[in-house]
């Protein structure tokens, strides 16, 4: 099973580099001097927005009603995935799909079986079971998985230390861009670089409209977790991983099935408002 | 005819073969066994089968070490069908050989006797003599087949491996055994079961298979290792710390036995061997090792030496003889077992005088990391501690041995509900490092709330432009209704299978491709959960307007309260909508979901499956966690022998049954 859940990944990055590939469509564009200076300064301002999230996650295999033991059908592992703080409590956007990719293995292994009468009826779980926010100082902050909205693919992570003021990112009223508009996309490499901030400056190369208005970049930039702003400074929205895939798409290297996009502002403040409060905020209100 | 004939051809009648099988086979057993494997930190469980022969009347059985060594649970049936528990009582791996002892006490109908068979003489079988294989190959009843010993001197070539071929934790298998070869047909679950003579004598333990071909360990070591596990709980060999090959062809010698190196400290260089010195005779017998084959009876000559004993060699050096004297001592194991301890995420064993040999150390202090857990304490440390270091001081005191590790585990988590961190030493091939472990248990899963969004209760699927031509409404997009939730909004709203929603307030459903399934959903997401909402609606060809309260999403399984029983090992959750829905159960119909059965659990030996929907446990209905938590705390607390899960598993009831052994370590 772990040799069918690496080759089914394996597969999976072949598909998405094919995609990315098809997809570039912007080999050159020229940057305005104006823009390179925002971007400058945008970088500056928001690089300690961006934050890497440390996951432990759990993934368990279970075939035909029983969990396939060992190291075939258990595996722990240890990712790490940029996101942004959007609250000065240290709440972080993280892509979901970052987090548990199991749906998506699901769907992949229901495809595969063929007879649906005689399918093995394999499914994968997966679990996260320790979370880690690393600042861009260094410093390493525990945390939890507060929220999730699988269809925006969107994450919540909050730290369990009371009190934080982090530098943040305030999803305000964003503007609406239009096709070819400049835009900055701001990240942070892993830690193999010193997780250094990263900035590029792209174009719009698309919109979305269904299922939700979603913003498509052209080559360069829009690392999942990371934000993304106009070519005045303004947040537009954090791209995370629009998923439309299923067997077909993936068969037939269909464009677009799973590709990172930018989720407007308003999408993620409005899932933000549901944010459990902390136990000891709770409390303080009730006492 | 055929019959007849193949008995012929090995001189057989059916009288003596139904006479040597006969002997033997009431004294067949089938072993169901979970043992455990350390593996990414943890103790994993796996549930396995072999064979065993009573060879006592009080019900001794002799089997493989590689079925038993590592079990935590043992089960016995009987050539009657009888089940019986049984306890492990010695396991020696170098000759993969155990020994386990049936409880009578356990049986339905307890027997004061057993029947039992007796070793036969290996030494005395020769190329040809026809032999029986006798066990439960695949985990069948007791069964036997029929071959021929095809070779008496089996080893395992350099073209196979040598004799490391086969190792058990850590004993090359092959520096003792030469197996009886033989061509009786033996699969997997046949390990431990006898090889049976002509006479009805157990000649030798099946341990191995290739194809058709099966090897046997001989009763001549099963018999002598069966007896001091007996005696002693385990088997005491010698050690001199010599290793010996075969005569090199070009020293034109015949007779001898080469040295070809000494262990460091060890009997055999105090006692002044070198290498290349050719041993002529051990403790007055003269030796002579010049194949391959000669290796394990010159190897066994040594380990049987009693411990302690001095022996005198006799070598010849630079063409000259002399005689030294070599003061035996106690060999050991190369491993000792493993254990997990969950504060550290890892699991240790403590190294013995052979094993820090091997590590090229000069002491036994320190605890070697045999497997971590990735997100564990030791994986998460920086620099993180991994498989094979050795940790040798925790928060600055040195530490010897596993006990010693628990023991300052304990202190350093007593009365403290959060992690410790703690500067921990360790070795590294020759480098002595430093890190800090977080040693305690963390909570692990937390279920994670999805975000409530509006929700209209029902399946639809898109309107495809295919079906809106088909139907002659060419020119509307939107969703079909599939399936109507029952004593849903939807359903008292009116609606009905096959309407065709086109409008959601007078906003066009923008959907007419399979691909824009979500259109609709995300739709109706913008609404607040409640809102009435206006749905232009086609029935049969008319367009309506019908009104609809948006629920909220219903709570996914995630979201579900669960509670994991850690001795049984299986996780009950309260059923989430989408199982009542697809398992069609009316909102008063209860029941636990099982969302995870651990492999080789007291669940799964039940045969508990992950998907069963749990009723009832001992006759006491379980409809919500905290009945749940009651009924389990009290059959915890009670201890009763029997325990029955009764659940749903599809359109069948199942009645699931285990008898548990409450004093098993879990």
């Amino acid at each position: 099973m772990k040799r069918c859940r690496l080759s089914m990944l394996a597969l999976v990055g072949f598909v998405i580099a094919a995609i990315l590939l098809l997809n570039n469509n912007a080999l050159t564009h020229e940057e305005t001097k104006g823009t390179v200076h925002v971007a400058k300064e945008t970088m500056e301002k928001y690089k300690d927005v961006i934050v890497q999230v440390v996951l432990i996650v759990k993934t368990k295999v279970v075939y035909q009603g029983r969990e396939i033991p060992g190291g075939l059908g258990k595996s722990e592992d240890e990712i790490e995935v940029n996101g942004t703080v959007v609250d000065p409590s240290g709440l972080t956007v993280i892509s979901n799909f970052a987090t548990d990719s199991s749906s998506f293995l699901n769907e992949q292994l229901a495809g595969l079986s063929g007879n649906e009468e005689d399918a093995p009826h394999i499914k994968t779980e997966q679990t996260v079971t320790s979370v880690k926010i690393v600042t861009a100082d260094g410093k390493e902050y525990p945390a939890k998985l507060v929220l999730r909205d699988k269809d925006l693919d969107l994450a919540f992570v909050r730290p369990e230390e009371k009190g934080l003021n982090l530098p943040c990112l305030i999803l305000a009223q964003a503007p609406e861009p239009k096709i070819l508009d400049e835009v900055i996309a701001i990240s942070r490499l892993d830690r193999s670089c010193n997780r250094q901030p990263s900035v590029a400056i792209g174009r719009i190369a698309s919109i979305v409209e269904k299922p939700q208005i979603r913003y498509m970049l052209a080559a360069a930039g829009g690392d999942l977790g990371c934000p993304v702003f106009d070519a005045s400074g303004n947040v537009l929205g954090i791209s995370l991983m629009r998923s439309e895939i299923n067997i077909k798409s993936l068969l037939s290297l269909r464009a677009g099935a799973l590709l990172p996009m930018i989720l407007p502002c308003k999408d993620i403040a409005k899932a933000m408002k549901q944010v459990p409060a902390n136990k000891e905020e709770k409390k303080e209100e009730t006492d | 005819m055929a019959e007849l004939l193949w008995f012929s051809r090995l001189n057989l009648t059916k009288v003596q073969i139904e006479n040597a099988v006969g002997k033997v086979y009431p004294a067949l057993v089938r072993i169901y066994v979970v043992v455990y494997e350390c593996m990414e930190g943890r103790e994993q469980k796996f549930q396995g089968a072999g064979s065993g022969t009573i060879i006592s009347p009080d019900g001794y059985v002799v089997t493989n070490h590689h079925v038993v060594g590592k079990a935590k649970y043992i089960r016995c049936t009987l050539a009657d069908k009888e089940e019986v528990e049984a306890e492990l009582v010695g396991t020696d791996a170098l000759a993969d050989i155990a020994i386990i002892k049936l409880k009578p006490e356990t049986m339905k109908n307890p027997v004061k006797e057993f029947p039992y068979a007796e070793f036969g003489d290996s030494s005395k079988l020769k190329i040809g003599d026809p032999v029986f294989a006798m066990g439960s190959p695949l985990a069948f009843l007791q069964s036997v087949t029929l071959g021929i010993v095809s070779n008496t001197e089996m080893i395992f070539s350099i073209f196979s491996g040598g004799e490391d071929a086969l190792k058990l934790d850590g004993e090359a298998v092959g520096s003792l055994v030469r197996w009886i070869q033989h061509d009786a047909l033996i699969l997997p679950g046949n390990s431990g079961g006898p090889l049976v003579n002509m006479e009805g004598k157990v000649i030798g333990v099946n341990e191995i298979g290739f194809g058709g071909l099966g090897g046997s360990i001989p009763a001549s070591i099963a018999h002598t290792v069966s007896a001091e596990i007996i005696k002693n709980g385990e088997v005491r060999r010698s050690w001199i710390g010599m290793d010996f090959a075969p005569l090199l062809k070009s020293s034109g010698l015949e007779q001898g036995v080469l040295v070809e190196g000494v262990i460091s400290g060890s009997p055999a260089e105090k006692a002044g061997l070198k290498p290349s010195d050719i041993l002529l005779s051990y403790d007055g017998n003269p030796v002579s090792v010049r194949w391959d084959e000669d290796s394990p009876i010159f190897n066994r000559m040594i380990l049987e030496t009693p411990i302690g004993k001095t022996v005198k060699v006799e070598i010849l050096r630079a063409g000259e003889k002399t005689n030294l004297q070599i003061t035996t001592i106690a060999r050991g194991k190369v491993r000792e077992d493993e254990k997990e301890v969950l504060e550290w995420g890892a699991t240790f064993r403590d190294i013995t005088p052979l094993g820090a040999k091997e590590l090229k150390r000069d002491t036994t202090d320190g605890i070697l990391v045999t497997s971590i857990r990735a997100g564990g304490p030791c994986g998460q440390a920086k620099p993180e501690i991994a498989s094979l270091d050795i940790i040798v001081s925790i928060g600055g005191r040195p530490v010897k041995n596993l006990a010693g590790l628990k023991a300052i585990t304990a202190e350093i988590v007593k009365d403290k509900d959060k992690i410790v961190p703690t500067i921990v030493g360790f070795e590294r091939k020759n480098q002595k490092l430093l890190t800090v472990v977080r040693i305690g248990l963390s909570e692990e899963e937390n279920n994670v709330p999805n975000v409530k969004k509006a929700c209209f209760l029902a399946s639809v699927q898109v309107f495809s432009s295919d079906l809106a031509e088909a139907m002659g409404i060419g020119d509307k997009k939107g969703v079909i209704i599939t399936q109507i939730f029952p004593n849903s909004p939807v359903e008292k709203a009116g609606f009905k299978v096959g309407d065709i929603i086109t409008q959601v307030n007078g906003m066009e459903i923008k959907a007419s491709d399979p691909a824009d399934l979500r259109v609709f959903p995300n739709m109706i997401r913008q609404f607040p959960i409640g809102s009435k909402v206006e749905m232009t609606t086609i029935r049969n060809g008319k367009e309506t307007k019908m009104q609809v309260e948006l629920a909220e999403t219903p709570a996914q399984e995630n979201q579900m309260k669960k509670h994991k029983d850690a001795f049984f090992g299986f996780t009950a959750r309260e059923m989430a909508f989408n199982d009542r829905v697809s398992e069609k159960l009316e909102s008063e119909q209860n029941g636990l979901y099982i969302s995870a059965v651990e492999p080789a659990c007291w669940a799964e030996l039940a045969r508990m499956r992950v998907g069963d929907v749990l009723l009832s446990v001992n006759d006491s209905a379980v409809n919500d966690i905290d009945i749940f938590k009651k009924v389990m705390g009290k059959i915890e607390r009670e201890k009763p022998k029997h325990i029955v899960f009764f659940v749903r598993r599809g359109i069948h009831t199942r009645y699931l049954e285990i008898e548990i052994d409450w004093n098993l370590s879990k």
